[in-house]
């Protein structure tokens, strides 16, 4: 079987969501904190309006106040459903926060759900308990009661990342050739070298090398490499190696299935120490940002 | 093909869709053709995201596709939106079918009216019982707003004013009410009975005062609209608490959300209702027209009203049971 979901992705923050095309993709689910400071916005910006605008019709005296009134009622229950029914789920603070509500099966929310969890809220907010606080904390989607009446969610839009990897410089055709050619690298092999290749630019060389020697040493000592063989660039060529063959790996597991072979880990090549590699990226790449 | 190659080979499309995305949600006619090319390079997509899974693309590349491919599903597969032409169905017969046959409707009636019928009558019979409930203060400030007759002239200014607040505070009691439903609705319950026996109370402790006349005066015309709407308001938080209660097969969540949009029509239709009323209350009520006149429009909203709820209820196309 093919994993639909990258090993990596923690299992409480993102949402998997498969589409007609028979494809899952993931949503990042927007946490308590950036909620709370996007309505935090909202009611700024909100209150600033309403001031704004008192000030303004203060003048025209009474109809001037209960035109402000009127104008009230309809933004405090019906900014943030108007905002997100016609502004693709986002208000003004969400938007600044770079979150968006979409509906539990990731489609856009119509206007019914919109104003739902909109007018829902009040009952969110209820004090001293708050109990949309301890909906989101106990649920598994970061649902309040409104989002979980209208059947919606909070997703992350973040910034767009790269679509384009790291390119691999100049691997030396030397080291190349100190891969054995029968090697065929486990998938969270690939994964740990695909991940130390995308993040291997935002370190300097130093962290590099040592960064690189956690796994690279294993290969080194399995291959029969002089120790001092250069560990960034072996984990390079390695990665252009595996991924070269990569296209064909699929078939290959599928005759090896029908030929019933163990299939082949990286010479003495540990899961753990896979693994313990990518723990030591993540902390470098976590340090380096 | 390597990794890196492929992936610089496909950029081009995945930008576009980028674009594709930009565009599609900005407002204005979309041009059908260029929809067709969004669909077909959603899909292709969805291909290489399938792919950048299976072949262990670099991490950040996979997670660029997962967000390309969910910013373009939520934009592709649209649900319905704000359909105008849909509201007038819903408000004129959909939601008076509901009101009618719904048990909450009749509870939050039953508790409203027998509540404020208990405590008024309470508060007629015996001098102190309104007090011992409401308050002696609130009375004391009630009683004064009401010693002397309506002066129009003086109110003239500050009607619009009045509506505003009225609307204001009114419906946003209303539609909390409508909202702590999802307790249980035991929200909805306690706003019901509380304003109930508020409201009893200082009605049957300004039937007794000496200035009742200037009392009544004031509150006929707008009654009927406004404590209809709070009834409603609470019927419809008990409907969304009690799809809570009784699943009826489905999870309580799936309940909910199944029942939680036909509730905020209600609520809906229960904040026209206040709009109603507070515009009744901002200029009628507090004007020197005729008391004959301020009963007229009791007695027309009391029967626009049943004629909604009863009339339109029953001869509502489509009996079919709804939940």
């Amino acid at each position: 079987m093919v994993p639909l979901a990258a090993a990596s992705a923690p299992l409480d923050s993102t949402v998997l969501v498969s589409t007609p095309e028979n494809v899952a993709f993931d949503f990042r689910l927007a946490g308590p904190f950036t909620r709370s400071l996007a309505l935090l916005l909202d009611f700024l910006l909100l209150g600033a309006v309403l001031i704004g605008l008192g000030i303004g019709l203060a003048f025209l005296g009474g109809a001037g106040i209960g035109f402000l009134l009127f104008i009230g009622f309809a933004l405090v229950w019906g900014y943030g459903g108007l905002m997100e029914a016609f502004w693709n789920g986002q208000t003004l603070g969400k938007k600044a926060l770079g979150i968006r509500v979409v509906s539990e099966s990731g489609l856009a929310i119509n206007a019914g759900q919109a104003m739902l969890r909109n007018v829902l809220r009040s009952a969110d907010l209820f004090p001293p308990f708050f109990p949309g606080v301890l909906a989101m904390l106990f649920g598994s989607r970061f649902q309040r009661l409104g989002d979980l009446a209208a059947g919606t969610m909070v997703v992350l839009e973040g910034q767009r990342a790269s679509p384009r990897p790291p390119a691999v410089h100049n691997v030396k055709d030397r080291t190349r050739e100190r891969i054995p050619p029968q090697f065929r690298p486990d998938t969270t092999t690939i994964d740990a070298l695909a991940a130390y290749v995308s993040s291997r630019h935002e370190l300097s060389p130093a962290r590099r090398n040592e960064l690189a020697q956690i796994l690279a040493q294993h290969f080194i000592k399995a291959w029969s490499l002089p120790p001092k063989f250069n560990p960034d660039q072996l984990l390079c060529a390695i990665y252009e190696f595996a991924t070269v063959k990569e296209e064909n790996r699929i078939t290959v597991r599928r005759r090896r299935a029908v030929e019933e072979e163990p299939p082949f880990d990286g010479e003495d090549l540990q899961e753990a120490q896979v693994l313990d590699h990518l723990r030591h990226l993540e902390e470098a790449t976590r340090e380096s940002r | 093909m390597k990794v890196a190659e492929l992936i610089a080979a496909r950029t081009p499309e995945w930008k576009q869709l980028e674009d594709d995305i930009y565009w599609c949600r900005g407002s204005g006619k979309k041009d059908a053709e260029r929809l067709a090319k969004f669909a077909r390079r959603y899909r292709s997509v969805c291909g290489d995201l399938s792919l950048a899974i299976a072949m262990s693309f670099p991490a950040g590349t996979t997670q660029y596709l997962h967000q390309l491919v969910a910013d373009a599903h939520t934009q592709l597969y649209r649900a319905e939106s704000f359909r105008i032409s849909q509201w007038g169905r819903t408000i004129f017969v959909d939601v008076p079918r509901r009101i009618l046959r719904d048990p909450c409707t009749w509870i939050a009636f039953v508790v409203f009216w027998g509540l404020f019928g208990g405590t008024m009558l309470g508060a007629v019979l015996r001098e102190d019982f309104a007090q011992a409930i409401v308050g002696e203060q609130v009375l004391e400030q009630v009683e004064e707003m009401y010693a002397k007759p309506l002066d129009g002239d003086l109110l003239d200014d500050s009607r619009a004013g009045m509506t505003g607040f009225y609307l204001f505070n009114n419906a946003g009691i209303g539609l909390r009410c409508f909202a702590s439903g999802v307790f249980l609705g035991i929200g909805s319950l306690i706003t019901l009975a509380f304003n109930a026996i508020f409201l009893g109370g200082v009605f049957g402790f300004m039937i007794r005062s000496p200035s009742s006349a200037n009392f009544l005066t004031f509150v006929t015309a707008h009654g009927p609209f406004e404590l209809t709407a709070v009834v409603l308001s609470g019927a419809a938080g008990l409907r969304l608490g009690w799809a809570v209660i009784d699943t009826r097969g489905w999870s309580r969540k799936e309940s909910l959300r199944r029942t939680a949009p036909r509730a905020l029509e209600s609520a809906g239709v229960a904040t026209i209702l206040f709009l109603f009323a507070a515009y009744i209350e901002g200029s009628i009520s507090p004007s020197q027209l005729p008391y004959a006149f301020k009963l007229t429009v009791a007695i027309t909203s009391t029967l626009l009203l049943l004629g909604y709820v009863v009339v339109l209820g029953v001869l509502a196309p489509g009996s079919r049971r709804e939940t």
